[in-house]
């Protein structure tokens, strides 16, 4: 009997060290890093695979935040379903926010939405029809760039022990789909210039980004698009999915420094998944 | 014994009167002459040895054919030399060099290739003046052997001959069989070349086996496609889409010389004979394709024995008006100069031509009448009318077609004249929708110039909506018919009433979007949804072909002010009888989908159908409305839409046998 008390409280702490440990783990994890994004995905057997004519099937999506953020309005469209062989709820599924990943929710945010199909008859004869159809997601999310970088204004300060400038700098990303992937720093007497390379590196189409602050040491800096009419809002093409933001802060001392850089971006974002639908007699 | 009697000899020479070589040295001279005596056998004899091998892999090389090739050729070299020879001799350098070039040209024919060259080019064009069925096979055959055992040097004999003893002699009647039957032929012919090559010492079993399996499908293959097969394909029930290009090819591509002219390039065989005919064929062959492009649909193998290929070439020479030869319609073009467009001017010589075809030799006019004149004019009207020209695919999801066949049942006809004995002939009809059909035979005996009607049993109309049905018919000869007297024609007529056939067309409605947007959904979305853009129908025995949109070939539909939006429609009989009436043509899909600039173009009936009608115009018109949820489509961006064309129509088909019952006279 002792013994069985024994073993038992050794089980027990056992566990209760394993998750405290986990908790540990994610708290001191940056969910701000690498490449994640909203993801959406068909559920198997939802539709099945054969559909027969006349009847009733469902499509559902898992919609499921692995990026680091929270996703707004996220929309979710069935398209390319021809009524003539099917006929499918054609109104978006919406939802208003979906949570990323973060310390208190690891795993990001999933929910569910489901579309309500009926198949019809078959064209004549025919033995059956295949076709593809198109989930398509789309949402609003943010992204944030924070890094500690070394600022000399000091060019010529060959004596000065601090920092040292990175002419530029390589990043692997920010938990977001769009990711700040290179800053070049570029320091003059007269203050520091910035220039952010963001690209879109996720599955997905970027529609649209825009600056929504910036600080440098705390303190708000100027920061606006290259080539864009509307400074602080650049819309995506399909064929270039990039853009360059630059920042600007005057100079604020005569030694190096490091001082941290922050800047917020809200992207729009859009996400297609190809789908089969299979009716058969 | 004799030896060293030699021996001897030789000792007493060496060291005879006066002679100072000691009886030492006179021995050595004696053993190094043997040696080097020995030395020069050896060499002798391994010379004769290389000599022997040589002649065994020519051995292997060569076979029976392609020794009586190699014979000829050298008969036929040495003939031409001679000739170039005496040539130079009398007319000096220059004839000399024309006489070298000839004796060049002589010698060509020594080759193989070369000959099938020839031989295959021109069978093409004996083929083209004589269409025999025997006469094509027997020389498809002689150019199948001549190919696996001389062209490809024995390489691919074994296969061949097994494909022709599997195909001809067992009379193959089903060429999917071909399925199970290839790999054993295969295994056979590799087995068998793997060990007459082991056996004849002329490289390893599997030297042997490769090259019959490397060389060994390609005169099968040949053979196939000379006969017919891509002409059953183009049938039921595989019915693939007889484009202008594919025609092209059915009709005019000598197969197995444009095989040879392959394998001489193959040979760089450049001599200036084979250089001129390499430079023509590729001519020729390239002037096919460039008349038209080719847009072919492939579909699933499933075809028949050698009868049936060779039918089918007929059916479809038959089938399909045959115009001029796209080579001379090309050159001609080309060599006239007198249009800016070489494109147009082939495709107007080539419609000329197959306008005069189908009132030549369908329509059976002769050239110059005023019916002729008429034909022509109408048949070019036809031909014109932009309607006429929509074109449909067979919808491969359909595999089983409405089908009827009327089969005279030849072997039961009576062999000689008695009213009392009746003509049968079997009915087949394939229903697989189950329509509500009605079949009404009749049959008719044509003595010269006089029809008369006869009888037929059971008289009474059948209707019926089994999947599948087949039944019998006899027709008797009415009374007082003088069928013993002179040849007559006996012809049975079905006419099938009350068919249905719906074609169906997909187009993308995007409502109004900018050049950018529209180009992306296409590329994205719509050309992957979306993949066929012509009409489907299944290969009933006739079909709505139709397009609805701004053009034929534009899956999209845009809701912009300026594009108009057309629906052109024919109505092709696509089967082997006549259209009999066509109660009702229905576009509309619903009451009021579409409104049309001309109602007639969406909905109408057209009762009297011209004999001999393949494609029959409908009314065009303008759509001036539709839908509002496919003039904007909101958030879904694009729509999918399926238009159906639904076609109810009577169809007719006869059979017909000429027979002599008359008493021949005693020559």
């Amino acid at each position: 009997m002792r013994i069985t008390l024994v073993i038992g409280i050794a089980l027990l702490l056992l566990l209760v060290g394993c998750g405290g440990q986990g908790v540990e783990r994610s708290t001191a994890y940056n969910f701000k890093q690498g490449i994640t994004e909203v993801e959406f995905r068909v559920l198997p057997n939802a539709p099945p695979e054969q559909i027969y004519p006349d009847s009733d099937f469902k499509i559902i999506v898992e919609v499921d935040n692995q990026a680091a953020y929270d996703a707004l309005d996220v929309e979710v469209h069935i398209v390319g379903i021809n009524d003539y062989y099917f006929l499918v709820d054609q109104m978006p599924q919406q939802v208003p926010l979906l949570a990323g990943r973060s310390a208190l929710a690891p795993a990001g945010e999933k929910t569910f939405v489901e579309f309500d199909g009926r198949s019809q008859d078959l064209f004549q004869n025919a033995e059956e029809y295949n076709t593809l159809f198109f989930v398509n997601g789309r949402y609003t999310s943010r992204m944030d760039f924070v890094d500690s970088l070394c600022i000399n204004q000091n060019l010529y300060a060959v004596y000065d022990a601090g920092c040292e400038v990175e002419a530029r700098k390589a990043y692997a990303g920010q938990g977001a789909p769009l990711a700040v992937t290179d800053v070049e720093e570029i320091n003059s007497r007269e203050g520091v210039e910035f220039r952010l390379h963001l690209k879109n590196r996720g599955n997905g189409k970027a529609t649209f980004a825009t600056l929504e602050g910036a600080t440098l040491g705390g303190k708000d800096i100027d920061c606006e698009f290259q080539r864009s009419v509307d400074t602080k809002t650049i819309q995506f093409e399909e064929g270039k999915q990039e853009a360059v933001a630059i920042c600007k802060s005057a100079a604020r001392s005569a030694q190096s420094y490091v001082t941290t850089l922050a800047v917020r971006f809200v992207y729009g974002y859009e996400v297609r998944q190809e789908q089969r639908l299979r009716l058969v007699r | 014994m004799a030896a060293d009697q030699a021996r001897l000899q030789r000792y007493q020479e060496l060291r005879g009167a006066g002679s100072s070589t000691t009886a030492a040295q006179a021995w050595r001279i004696i053993k190094e002459e043997e040696r080097a005596a020995q030395e020069e056998e050896r060499a002798a004899q391994e010379r004769k040895e290389a000599a022997a091998a040589e002649e065994r892999e020519e051995g292997k090389k060569a076979n029976l054919f392609g020794k009586l090739f190699k014979g000829m050729g050298r008969g036929i070299g040495p003939a031409a030399g001679y000739l170039g020879t005496r040539a130079k001799a009398a007319t000096g350098v220059v004839a000399g060099a024309g006489a070298a070039a000839g004796a060049s040209a002589m010698r060509s024919f020594s080759s193989p290739a070369f000959m099938l060259y020839v031989g295959g080019a021109l069978a093409f064009v004996l083929l083209q003046v004589f269409p025999h069925n025997t006469l094509r096979l027997v020389l498809g055959t002689v150019f199948l052997f001549w190919s696996a055992a001389a062209v490809l040097e024995g390489r691919g004999i074994i296969i061949s001959i097994l494909f022709f003893g599997w195909y001809i002699w067992l009379g193959i009647d089903n060429i999917t069989s071909l399925y199970y039957s290839l790999p054993i032929i295969l295994l056979v012919g590799l087995a068998v070349h793997g060990l007459l090559g082991k056996l004849g010492k002329s490289g390893s079993f599997a030297e042997g086996a490769k090259g019959e399996l490397v060389a060994g499908l390609i005169p099968p293959l040949i053979f196939l496609l000379d006969i017919g097969v891509l002409e059953l394909l183009s049938g039921p029930p595989v019915n693939l889409t007889v484009t202008t290009t594919l025609q092209n090819i059915m009709l005019y591509l000598p197969w197995w010389g444009f095989f040879g002219l392959i394998m001489c390039l193959k040979e760089r065989n450049y001599n200036p004979l084979v250089t001129i005919g390499s430079i023509l064929g590729v001519i020729y062959v390239l002037s096919l394709f460039l008349v038209v492009p080719a847009v072919s649909q492939g579909q699933e193998l499933g075809i028949a024995g050698p009868e049936q290929l060779l039918k089918a070439r007929q059916e479809v020479q038959e089938r399909l008006s045959k115009g001029e030869n796209p080579f001379i319609s090309y050159w001609r073009c080309a060599l006239s100069g007198g249009d800016s467009d070489l494109n147009e001017c082939v495709q107007r010589r080539q419609q000329e031509s197959k306008i005069q075809d189908i009132c030549k030799r369908i329509e059976k006019l002769e050239e110059g009448t005023r019916e002729f004149e008429e034909c022509v004019e109408e048949q070019r009207q036809r031909l014109l009318d932009p309607a006429g020209q929509v074109t449909g695919v067979v919808d491969p999801t359909i595999r089983q077609p409405t089908t009827v066949e009327l089969k005279l049942d030849r072997r039961s006809f009576p062999q000689e004249y008695d009213p009392q004995l009746a003509f049968p002939a079997d009915l087949k009809i394939q229903n697989p929708r189950r329509q509500q059909i009605t079949a009404e035979v009749s049959c008719s005996f044509t003595v010269g110039a006089t029809v008369l009607l006869g009888r037929v049993e059971p008289a009474e109309s059948i209707t019926f909506s089994d999947p599948s049905i087949s039944t019998s018919y006899l027709c008797f000869a009415p009374e007082g018919a003088a069928l013993q007297e002179e040849k007559f024609t006996i012809e049975y007529r079905a006419v099938l009433r009350n068919l249905n056939t719906q074609s169906r067309l997909e187009r993308a409605f995007i409502g109004d979007k900018t050049p950018e947007e529209k180009e992306n959904l296409w590329q994205n979305e719509i050309s992957r949804i979306i993949t066929v853009v012509p009409s489907q129908a299944p290969a009933d025995l006739a079909k709505i072909n139709f397009w609805i949109g701004h053009a034929a070939e534009e899956v999209i539909i845009e809701d912009k002010p300026y594009r108009s939006i057309a629906v052109r429609a024919n109505v092709e009989n696509t089967g082997r009888g006549e259209i009999a009436a066509i109660h009702n043509y229905d576009l509309t899909m619903e009451q009021g989908y579409l409104v049309a600039s001309n109602p007639a173009c969406l909905a109408g009936a057209i009762l009297d159908i011209p004999k001999n009608t393949k494609i029959l115009p409908l009314p065009k018109c303008l759509v001036i409305d539709y839908p509002a949820e496919l003039k904007e489509p909101g958030e879904r961006k694009w729509i999918p839409k399926t238009f159906i064309a639904s076609l109810d129509y009577d169809y007719s088909i006869t059979a017909a046998e000429t027979l002599n019952f008359a008493p021949q006279r005693p020559s």
